[in-house]
């Protein structure tokens, strides 16, 4: 859609932009060009792939070899590690979202998140079920209910700076403590998985 | 490689399973630059402005970028 403020619809009239599509050269291309770190580190593993390639092809070799093919693509060992990560990453939010917040109501962070929790829930499921390493969709799902729940515990500890109640302050605590864990489980998988735009343009 | 507009094409995924969406466009497997612009990390009119200056003047960089009109838009959008 191509407008100034407005949007147009069919049968309403107005001008409407067609979708553009990139092929896969194409989007080699724009990632050598764009400035976006994603797109930087991506152009990074094509111009080792290239230089390493370069050279064997000078020296005459028939086979090719790339010498860390797990940048392009993950290795099953990779894959493997990744997976074990997602299990430990659903059992980490299954423990943070059944931690008691309000002792007095006995009411847990899943309860207080309500349907958001149950959706990150199942989106998480799907993520194990799933066989490609990367999901944005369930990454950011998970990113946001670290969210929510770290703005409950900030909005629970004001509350009880006036009342002190050390039973209160443990469970928080231990709820800071689980936000942390699930939120380093998910930088070590981010950190496993290629590049996501090495990854696209393989497909 | 740009279509003229009144082109109309049928899109079919290729791939089913979640992610990014590829379809095949007369022979190439190409994919929404909506959905580029998502794995970049940038909006999609970033991804449409790079195409568009440094496909001008004498050596366009993107030859192998298409502009399409699909006959299912609504199910596109």
């Amino acid at each position: 859609m191509r407008s100034l403020g407005v949007m147009s619809k069919p049968g309403c009239g107005g001008t409407r932009a067609l979708p553009w599509v990139v092929t896969r050269k194409g989007a080699i291309h724009l990632a050598t060009i764009m400035k976006a770190p994603n797109a930087m580190d991506a152009t990074d593993v094509f111009v080792d792939v290239f230089d390493e390639v370069l050279d064997q092809v000078f020296q005459g070799k028939k086979m090719i070899q790339v010498s860390n093919p797990s940048r392009i693509a993950p290795d099953e060992e990779q894959l493997n590690h990744a997976r074990k990560l997602r299990s430990k990453i659903a059992t980490a939010i299954e423990d943070l979202l059944n931690t008691v917040v309000n002792t007095d109501q006995n009411t847990t962070v899943k309860d207080e998140l309500g349907n958001l929790a149950q959706e990150a829930v199942d989106y998480i499921k799907e993520w194990l079920r799933s066989k490609k390493v990367g999901n944005e969709k369930i990454e950011a799902e998970t990113y946001l209910l670290l969210e929510k729940a770290r703005d409950m515990y900030e909005r629970r500890q004001s509350e009880l700076a006036s009342a002190a109640l050390d039973r209160e302050r443990k469970v928080l605590e231990n709820l800071e403590k689980k936000i942390d864990i699930v939120e380093r489980l998910l930088k070590m998988h981010n950190q496993l998985q290629p590049n996501a735009v090495v990854n696209m343009v393989g497909q | 490689m740009i279509m003229s507009k009144n082109d109309t094409v049928d899109l079919q995924p290729v791939d089913q399973e979640g992610g990014p969406r590829v379809f095949e466009l007369r022979g190439y497997l190409v994919m929404l630059a909506a959905d580029v612009a998502k794995i970049f990390n940038v909006e999609t009119r970033e991804i449409v402005q790079n195409i568009k200056q440094n496909n001008e003047g004498i050596r366009p960089l993107f030859p192998d970028v298409t502009l399409f009109k699909s006959t299912n838009m609504n199910w596109l959008i």
